[in-house]
């Protein structure tokens, strides 16, 4: 049976058979093997695993409202900001780490609502080119916000947790949670809803879905989720500056989940490692290593819509055909 | 003070009304928001630079080549990239930022990334204009965006192919049924809207330093006077991007010259919850 | 209804994961060679600060050769040779830099770390893996010394070179009102700007009028319109050299072709071509006035004169004062090394340097701390130097030597014609 997906591709469906425990095993097995990686590996390697880990939890915070509901939101990069910021700022005005954290989030979520309230009836490109810049002016304000932010010089973080080993035990576990949010979520009722918004928004208000609040709903889960990656993030690096904020982040992150596969429960990590990974690990001066990133962007896109995801799903199918005959 | 705020913005809406005008004939007929642009510009312009110092070749022609360079290289973002996804809008800004990272960066691997003066002839001239002062490069940059307005003006009202770009971008079903070749036209608006890059090298270049970077900051206000006059409406995005000028350098002069760009930044947000479709268009077309 | 997981696949996922675990080797760490030493450097190559790392990693590149084509060094009586491994920070130290700070300190095992910015963003990485950290440019005001007692500053820093630029503005050029323009958002700018107006204050020169532009601003009319209407006989622009010459540019250009513009960025001529363009330069240049270190070309010592004549001939380029601390930064690091008896020895070494002697053969002229130490409080500091345009040569030449003693002027000498002589 084939149907159309986001990008206009034909998908093939399968009986779909929820076995909800198996899922949250399989993630919970990839966190813990992540967990290992980043331990055993070398300083630079772990970091470029901890880089990509923090990614998946944005970009999975994204994957909600954009993945699933199919709102282009390119303003995921504002609230990893906030949520780095919010959370150094905090701990640098006494408050205890646990309590900054919260507060980061709360301020990423009700940045999250106005956002949303704000961009509740527009749609499509314009949704793209509205949260685009809506992380521009927050990003301008807050750089040039010297008294408030240091400017470009950033903020030294204080380090919130018992031990780096802590911080590496949380960071995988961050990320498998966040994935297994994303799992949650569209097996609730906020899922089916944010999925026929996704197929076609006039018709699921026509028959009595609550776009609206959905919707908000939706972004104000992303926003949060976001904020946790950028808390997470500054306690790695011990320092954050303001491109952290740059409406480029919250760009390259809507591309790193396309890329990977947008509304996949993996799709966040596929498409996290590779756009981290790419400039860092083929350890390409950054000229080359971003001309193959942009390369391999377009040739996805257009070759494999649906991503990563939708590629290796091809390749499964195919496999299993081939088991089968 | 007024008259320089006057001037000040006349200059800055000109780049503005220059870019987006090449933005917007892409967005009218294909629906692409096209921050490629800004690689066009910068390969534009290093095209020029390289053509004037190592080619050593007199300023006008190198002006020249840049902007048949950024004719060619728009056509090629079209050919290679844009074309395969027309029908599928939600993918188009991927493809953008990845064009974008690919010419940036083939800029920055063959010519370094410094920042590298562009010097037409009158780069230290001055005219005076009352109390107030514009540069050279200034009046240059006033000029060239007068003269593309009218040559465009004219291309799209007088000539077969210019109607048949009107047509297309209006209801582009339509215009297929009506016979218009769709393919010609988009490689032709491409075609257009490269060489208007190029006009924005020949002018915005002498104005700071040619770097594989200096088109991206100015391209994201370019994108408010596009939705300001309406995707796809030529003669809105010269008007607002004149606007714009006004508006950001009056805002710089009389309230905060740092938040510059915040204005139109903040203008752009509540068009677009306000009245998505611009300010001067009536099209019925779907937005929200 | 599209599917949203495949559970088959996470299973799958997981297990492959946790297998290729079990399987792969830790990666081994790199340790160097028996007998090279390895210089690990972090400089921006590119970026807004690109024109002060390429000279950085090429005037180190020719200290070390210089040290190895003599045989190298000795240390506990084996001879080794030194190696140069130099990083990009892409002029961003906090996400760039972090990654380059880990790949050079934990994995290549570095014993000394050479860095040009961003010292406060490897704070945490500082306490986490500390090591001797040599600091060839960042003269920025609060001092970066005050970040990590590991941290050495082998130049002057912003309060030994501002306060001159004042003063030689009031008392030789005769100008009182001063207009500044600076980068805001860039600490380097910020730190001019505080001295600025405390040695303004001190000496009797009135600031009139501060503005700062944003990041990644390129028109900088109303900025120049802001300054300008409050009518100062001379403009001080803050930031480093990409920063302040289109600023000089786009002032000449908006016709203000006879005040003095003043600024602490160590442009060198081949920049000013570049950046401002051909001819233009040679006019925007006129009224240039650059306080910073002092320049190679105007050393009398016969070995920086040697250096700068290589440094031309080599790589066709003018050589700022930066070039020197970086030539030198491999003599240092093998004095202390060999005071300390290791090459290894993070700990020995760092000890061995806070006491070392200002080492033989180096030029960049540094004037000894009490005992004849090298680092004054982990300060190693020169004479300061002001310098002017000659427009016939199209060249810079020096027009003012001295030294500050807090907020004051000593050992001054103010050179007349400058131009003649060079």
């Amino acid at each position: 049976m084939t149907e159309i997906g986001m990008y206009g591709q034909q998908e093939t469906r399968q009986r779909v058979r929820p076995r909800p425990a198996w899922d949250y095993l399989g993630i919970a097995l990839l966190g813990f093997g992540l967990w290992v990686l980043l331990v055993e590996s070398n300083s630079f390697y772990s970091s470029v695993l901890a880089t990509i880990l923090i990614w998946t939890i944005a970009t999975s915070g994204l994957n909600i409202i954009a993945g699933l509901g199919g709102y282009p939101s390119l303003v995921q990069g504002a609230f990893y900001g906030i949520g780095a910021y919010g959370s150094a700022l905090a701990m640098k005005w006494g408050q205890p780490f646990w309590a900054a954290c919260i507060e980061a989030v709360l301020a990423a979520g009700i940045l999250g609502l106005i956002v949303g309230l704000v961009f509740s009836r527009t749609r499509g490109q314009y949704f793209a080119i509205g949260t685009m810049f809506t992380g521009l002016v927050v990003s301008l304000v807050l750089s040039n916000w010297q008294s408030l932010t240091n400017g470009l010089l950033g903020i030294n973080v204080e380090f919130g947790f018992g031990s780096i080993d802590q911080l590496n035990v949380v960071i995988p576990a961050a990320a498998a949670f966040s994935l297994m949010l994303v799992r949650f979520v569209s097996r609730r009722r906020l899922g089916w809803r944010l999925l026929t918004i996704l197929e076609d928004e006039d018709l699921a208000e026509h028959i009595g879905v609550p776009t609206a609040r959905t919707k908000l709903t939706g972004f104000v889960l992303s926003a949060c989720v976001g904020a946790v990656a950028g808390v997470l993030i500054a306690q790695y690096n011990g320092t954050i500056s303001p491109d952290l904020f740059d409406y480029y982040v919250g760009f390259v992150m809507f591309v790193a989940l396309s890329v990977g596969g947008a509304g996949r429960v993996l799709g966040p990590l596929l498409g996290s490692a590779f756009i981290v990974g790419t400039p860092d690990l083929l350890n390409l001066s950054s000229g080359i290593g971003l001309l193959l990133a942009g390369i391999i962007f377009v040739v996805v896109i257009i070759v494999i819509p649906g991503g990563f995801m939708s590629a290796i799903d091809a390749v499964m199918a195919a496999a299993s055909r081939s088991v089968r005959r | 003070m007024l008259i320089q705020a006057a001037v000040n913005g006349v200059v800055l809406g000109s780049l503005f009304a220059l870019l987006a005008v090449g933005l917007t004939l892409t967005y009218g007929v294909m629906e692409v928001p096209n921050f490629a642009q800004a690689g066009v510009i910068t390969l534009s312009a290093y095209a020029m630079l390289w053509l004037n110092q190592t080619a050593a070749c007199p300023f006008w022609i190198a002006a020249l080549g840049g902007l048949v360079v950024g004719g060619v290289v728009s056509v090629l973002t079209e050919r290679i990239a844009y074309r395969f996804v027309r029908t599928r809008p939600l993918a188009a800004p991927v493809v953008a930022l990845g064009l974008l990272l690919i010419l940036d960066n083939t800029a920055l691997i063959l010519f370094g990334g410094d920042h590298v003066s562009l010097s037409p002839p009158y780069a230290g001239d001055v005219i005076y204009v009352g109390s107030a002062t514009v540069p050279a490069v200034g009046v240059a940059l006033i000029g060239t965006t007068a003269v593309a307005l009218l040559a465009l003006w004219l291309f799209l009202q007088r000539t077969k192919t210019g109607r048949a770009i009107r047509a297309v971008s209006q209801n582009a079903e339509a215009a297929a049924i009506l016979g218009i070749r769709l393919e010609r036209q988009y490689i032709v608006s491409f075609f257009i809207s490269g060489i208007l890059a190029g006009l924005v090298a020949f002018a915005y270049g002498p104005m700071y330093a040619v770097y594989p970077y200096m088109a991206d900051a100015i391209l994201l206000n370019a994108f408010v006077v596009v939705v300001l006059g309406g995707l796809g409406n030529v003669a809105g995005a010269a008007v607002c991007g004149l606007l714009l000028g006004l508006l950001e350098s009056f805002g710089a002069i009389y309230v905060s010259a740092a938040y510059q760009n915040l204005f139109g930044f903040a203008v752009l947000l509540l068009m677009i919850v306000l009245r998505p479709a611009g300010l001067f268009t009536n099209r019925s077309r779907r937005v929200a | 209804m599209r599917r949203v997981s495949n559970d088959r696949l996470t299973i799958l996922a997981g297990t492959a994961l946790a297998a290729a675990l079990l399987l792969a080797p830790s990666t081994p760490s790199r340790a160097d060679d028996a007998k090279t030493v390895t210089v690990g450097a972090i400089l921006p190559i590119t970026g807004f600060l690109s024109t002060l790392g390429p000279p950085e990693r090429d005037a180190m590149q020719m200290g070390i050769e210089d040290i190895n084509k003599v045989g190298g060094f000795e240390v506990g009586g084996q001879r080794y040779t030194l190696k140069l491994k130099v990083l990009d920070d892409e002029s961003n130290p906090a996400t760039v830099g972090v990654t380059a700070y880990r790949q050079l300190v934990d994995v290549d095992k570095v014993p000394v770390l050479v860095i040009a910015a961003g010292t406060r963003n490897y704070q945490a990485l500082f306490r986490r893996s500390p090591l001797p950290v040599l600091n060839i440019l960042d003269s920025t005001y609060p001092s970066i010394l005050d970040v990590d007692k590991h941290v050495f500053l082998l130049r002057s820093d912003t309060p030994a070179y501002v306060p001159g630029a004042v003063w030689y503005l009031k008392n030789v050029l005769k100008k009182e009102r001063i207009a500044f323009i600076g980068a805001g958002a860039d600490p380097y700018s910020a730190g001019i700007e505080t001295w600025v107006k405390k040695a303004a204050e001190e000496y009797g020169v009135k600031i009139v009028s501060v503005v700062n532009y944003p990041l990644n601003t390129t028109n900088f009319a109303p900025f120049i319109q802001a300054a300008m209407a409050e009518k100062p006989d001379a403009i001080y622009l803050g930031g480093v050299t990409q920063e302040v010459l289109p600023v000089a540019k786009q002032l000449f250009q908006s016709g203000i072709r006879d005040l003095p513009v003043v600024h602490n960025s160590g442009v060198t001529p081949t920049q000013a071509k570049q950046i401002i363009g051909d001819p233009l330069y040679n006019d925007v240049m006129a009224n240039n006035y650059d306080f910073a270190g002092t320049l190679p070309e105007t050393s009398d010592n016969p070995a920086t004169k040697k250096f700068y004549k290589d440094f031309v001939t080599r790589f066709n380029q003018y050589p700022s004062d930066l070039t020197m601390w970086a030539y030198d930064t491999p003599f240092v690091l093998v004095v202390a090394m060999q005071k300390a008896g290791t090459v290894t020895d993070r700990d020995k070494i760092y000890q061995a340097m806070l006491g070392m002697p200002v080492p033989a053969n180096t030029i960049s002229g540094w004037i000894p701390a009490d005992g004849g130490k090298l680092f004054h409080d982990r300060d190693a500091q020169t004479m300061s130097e002001g310098i002017g345009w000659c427009s016939d040569k199209k060249t810079i030449a020096p027009v003012f030597l001295y030294f500050m003693d807090g907020l004051k002027v000593t050992r001054e000498k103010v050179v007349a014609d400058a131009c003649k002589d060079h």
